[in-house]
């Protein structure tokens, strides 16, 4: 045997010995310490349960039960144990595990046979920072705050929580004989396809209707969100709603499906029932399907949509996509000096409904104007500024097109306020909207001015320019397709 | 020589305490120190588990060092330190189940904390099992000192008051306040912040440079006034001489 040989065999020989020394000290200590954790574990259970069953009005727990309906992903959810008062179940307790940033959480989450969240409790975190905990406190304290993980710094965590809670409150409704919420089935059945759909939802809610929502997102970065499915359920003289309102702005409705309906003998819609973007009155017409309408409306109004391909959708009724922005010229104006009555049609936008039939064209576009006083003429007026604003196209005439409501992005006019009141907001409310209609609407605010009212003459001429480029550009494409 | 190795030994002992405090002076083992000093009772708990395993684990590897091959000598201590750290936090997880929970993933990380493995590499490998016993026990206990002040200011700061008991159930569950009290309270929960331990830290860093700097100075005064002291002394001698010469 070479010295070599030697020398490996002793530092196999010392690292297996350690090895053993190691396997066998950790082996005692945990004969010692795993029934006093077991026990622990236990006690902190058995304490957790005494007040989960105070919170859901039970008196007795089942034994921990670990089959799950075999459709439902129960990944993370190591059992459930049924609620009882006598012998009835009146909610079902979750215990929940998965991976924080730092380590592992656990946590018991109950909720009613009707999926409804009762009260949720840490059992372990594997991470130091209070945040957390803080969170899951702050749940108890007001439910509708479990979706919401911006801002306090934890939201690994957080998220994985919601994800755990998400799969528990969909067994918990389907064990509960409700009805099981697949939001890709929604997806489906109001926009013919279920793909990028955001599967973590954030809960909102008002005071009548309880809603949580999807985001819909039409390209697959999901960088821009294209519009929400608003999930509410409502209750009223013993009806009970749950059903899926779909819209990409405050004002545009892009379908609705009716998820279920306790009592479908008092009610002509039936569950299952998809409406269409045109459909809204329809679906308007039963009272709580009305009140989660408004209620989605009012939340989309509160927290609107941020992506421009959004708002771009939000001018048509029945839009549900947009095609790829076509950069027509720039995204930032570089020119070093601007003209007066200048524009910069920045991008466009193909507007698809349902069917992936293009319905128009939405330009976004830049007109900038710089006017100073003239005084040997005894004119002392003067502008400067721009305004960021996107309309649409539609409708087969070339010469004189539809156009929607104008959406704008940014005005810096020195009468922007003027221009927005005496045009913009009289144009958004005008029943007629199209090209001539504009124009003529344009000259309309120029007598408004003459007549002593503070105008915005030069800025709405200077918009009409703009519309006219866009005209040529909208021809063009339509003539080519 | 009998009072030569005790100075050496009780210099093992007391040089990390202060002089050569792991946190303050050679800035190791920052990461669980800033994370676990939300207060005083979660930084007085993970010193201790710091101590119990530095202690430990040095023993040990003194005890080894002329078993354990050069080669392997790094996987080798791996090895030992794991061990430790799994035993104490099998014990606090059944024991001291607060503890265990406040302190999180931190227990887990003491098996690669640059303090322990320092010590095991820098000195109980080369020095005997009672030096490194004592070596261990002045770090543990110097980390201790250090997680100690900062848990100490950052409670008081951040909540207000002082919590006994939260961490170790065996205290009665008692608070006393400091910074608040009826119809004021001056706490800045910011100090209980990650934000909060970086500046509690940098703030005793200062301190403890700006005490060091003086205490320096003092000794370079001294040492030069004692130099001065015997230069005039040669200078008188070699007079004294001159003149007794003539």
């Amino acid at each position: 045997m070479n010295e070599t040989t030697k020398k490996y065999l002793l530092c196999a020989g010392v690292l297996a010995g350690l090895g053993v020394l190691s396997a066998t000290v950790l082996a005692g200590v945990n004969m010692l310490t795993a029934p006093v954790i077991e026990a622990n574990e236990k006690a902190a259970t058995a304490a957790a349960y005494k007040v989960f069953n105070e919170k859901l009005g039970a008196d007795s727990e089942s034994e921990e039960i670990t089959v799950f309906p075999e459709e439902m992903d129960a990944t993370g959810i190591e059992f459930y144990v049924e609620a009882k008062k006598g012998d009835a179940v009146v909610g079902r307790i979750f215990s929940v595990s998965g991976k924080n940033s730092y380590g592992a959480i656990k946590a018991l989450i109950a909720f009613d046979n009707d999926g409804k969240l009762v009260y949720t409790s840490l059992l372990e975190n594997g991470q130091t920072r209070d945040g957390f905990k803080t969170y899951i406190d702050g749940i108890n304290a007001d439910p509708t705050s479990v979706g919401q993980l911006e801002g306090f710094g934890a939201t690994y965590g957080t998220n994985t929580f919601y994800a755990l809670y998400a799969k528990a409150q969909a067994i918990a409704v389907k064990l509960g004989g409700g009805v099981a919420i697949d939001p890709a089935a929604i997806a489906a059945a109001i926009y013919g396809s279920s793909d990028n759909i955001e599967t973590v939802a954030k809960t909102v809610t008002d005071a009548a209707v309880e809603l949580s929502y999807y985001s819909r997102y039409t390209d697959d970065s999901k960088a821009e969100e294209a519009a929400r499915i608003y999930l509410g359920s409502y209750k009223e003289n013993d009806q009970k709603i749950v059903a899926a309102v779909a819209l990409s702005g405050a004002n545009s409705f892009d379908g609705a499906y009716i998820v279920s309906y306790s009592d479908e003998s008092v009610t002509t819609h039936a569950t299952g029932t998809t409406f269409a973007a045109t459909e809204l009155e329809d679906f308007k017409a039963d009272a709580l399907a009305a009140k989660v309408y408004d209620s989605a409306a009012a939340a989309i109004a509160k927290s609107p949509l941020l992506t421009l391909a959004s708002k771009a959708m939000a001018l048509y009724p029945n839009a549900t996509s947009v095609s790829e922005v076509v950069n027509i010229n720039k995204t930032t104006d570089t020119r070093p000096e601007v003209d007066a009555g200048t524009s910069l049609i920045i991008s466009s936008w193909n507007v698809l409904n349902k069917d992936s039939e293009v319905i128009g064209t939405v330009y976004r576009a830049k007109t900038e104007l710089k006017k100073e006083p003239d005084e040997s003429n005894n004119d002392y007026r003067q502008v400067h500024g721009y305004i960021d604003w996107m309309i649409g196209f539609f409708g087969e005439s070339n010469d004189n097109p539809s156009l929607t409501k104008i959406y704008t992005i940014k005005n810096t006019f020195t009468m922007g306020d003027a221009l927005n009141a005496n045009f913009i907001e009289k144009w958004n409310q005008s029943e007629v909207k199209d090209f001539n209609t504009f124009k003529a609407m344009s000259n309309d605010e120029v007598k408004v001015s003459e007549s002593g009212s503070i105008g915005a003459t030069y800025s709405t001429h200077g918009m009409v320019d703009t519309l006219k480029e866009e005209l040529t550009l909208y021809v063009s494409i339509k003539e080519a397709i | 020589m009998e009072k030569k190795t005790r100075s050496v030994h009780a210099e093992s002992f007391l040089a990390p305490i202060w002089k050569a405090n792991p946190l303050f002076v050679l800035i190791l083992g920052t990461c669980p120190a800033l994370a676990t000093t939300t207060s005083i009772e979660a930084a007085l708990g993970m010193g201790l588990l710091f101590t119990f395993v530095l202690v430990c684990s040095n023993v040990l590897i003194s005890a080894l060092r002329k078993v354990i091959p050069d080669e392997v000598h790094v996987p080798a201590y791996i090895v030992i330190i794991a061990t430790f750290v799994s035993v104490v936090e099998m014990f606090t997880k059944a024991y001291l189940p607060p503890l265990y929970s406040s302190l999180g993933v931190f227990i887990s990380l003491l098996v690669v904390n640059c303090i322990v493995l320092g010590r095991a590499e820098a000195f109980a490998n080369k020095n005997t099992v009672l030096d490194s016993l004592l070596d261990g026990l002045g770090n543990g206990i110097g980390y201790t000192i250090a997680l100690l002040i900062l848990g100490a200011c950052r409670e008081i700061l951040g909540t207000g008051e002082i919590t006994f008991g939260s961490k170790f159930a065996f205290i009665p569950l008692t608070h006393l306040p400091i910074l608040k009290g009826e119809g004021f309270d001056f706490s800045m929960p910011i100090f209980t912040t990650p934000a909060g331990a970086f500046i509690v830290f940098g703030i005793v860093m200062a301190v403890i440079a700006a005490v060091n700097n003086h205490k320096a100075d003092v000794e370079k005064e001294k040492a030069r006034q004692e130099r001065l002291a015997a230069a005039k002394a040669k200078n008188a001698a070699a007079a004294s001489a001159g003149k007794e010469a003539k």
